[in-house]
């Protein structure tokens, strides 16, 4: 039995149903269990939350930093957010270290949800997906009512 | 006489539990396989199931369906 861990973090049970002529235990279920480490530490977090008001430009920078021995490249980065958002990575630490930002003009009310692809060299890992969410609420005029 | 009809019932038991038994049986003895050390994701993991026949016909696996 093998299982394939991409895209899995933290406990991963798998299991199989193994079916035979036994006719006391047709069935019996077999299980793998691991624990998976991420191929990227994020620091703060491995999802971005921008919440702001029309107006307020904002954003949110995850340090990404890889558990590999081996040097890890990014190679390009791809993201759904639309053009009301922009997204920028440069190198902390060639190889290793990445900080990927996320940002919005926020020039109109709106809220986005999205995902940031990482396309990676040096892993079997081709890509790394990271999600946001990007929420624009109206300007606050100050009026009590 | 009471000695003999327990002795019979005794041996038709056993040979009925013998009927039962017969057969494919099928054992794994370790069902379940934890790998103690972490691993990277993307890394594929491997388990090696032995399954064992402990009865007295050819025990056949018909199919492993993932769960």
């Amino acid at each position: 039995m093998q299982v394939d861990t991409r895209g899995y973090k933290g406990r991963v049970r798998k299991s199989a149903l193994v079916i035979t002529n036994d006719t006391q235990a047709v069935n019996r279920t077999i299980s793998l269990e691991a624990a998976v480490r991420p191929l990227l530490e994020a620091e703060p977090s491995h999802r971005f939350y921008i919440p702001t008001q029309v107006g307020r430009p904002a954003k949110m920078s995850i340090v990404l930093t890889s558990n590999l021995p081996e040097p890890l490249k990014i190679t390009a980065l791809d993201h759904n957010f639309g053009p009301a958002a922009q997204v920028e990575w440069e190198a902390v630490e060639a190889g290793r270290s990445y900080r990927v930002t996320l940002s919005t003009q926020a020039e109109r009310e709106m809220r986005l949800a999205g995902q940031i692809i990482l396309h990676l060299e040096g892993t079997n890992t081709e890509t790394y997906r990271l999600t946001g969410f990007i929420e624009v609420r109206a300007k606050e005029t100050g009026i009590k009512e | 006489m009471k000695l003999r009809c327990l002795s019979l019932t005794v041996l038709i038991l056993l040979v009925w539990s013998g009927a039962v038994q017969a057969g494919p049986v099928m054992v794994i003895p370790e069902p379940s396989i934890k790998i103690k050390e972490p691993v990277l994701e993307g890394a594929t993991v491997r388990g090696e199931f032995e399954v064992l026949n402990q009865g007295d016909e050819d025990l056949v696996i018909n199919k492993v369906s993932p769960g």
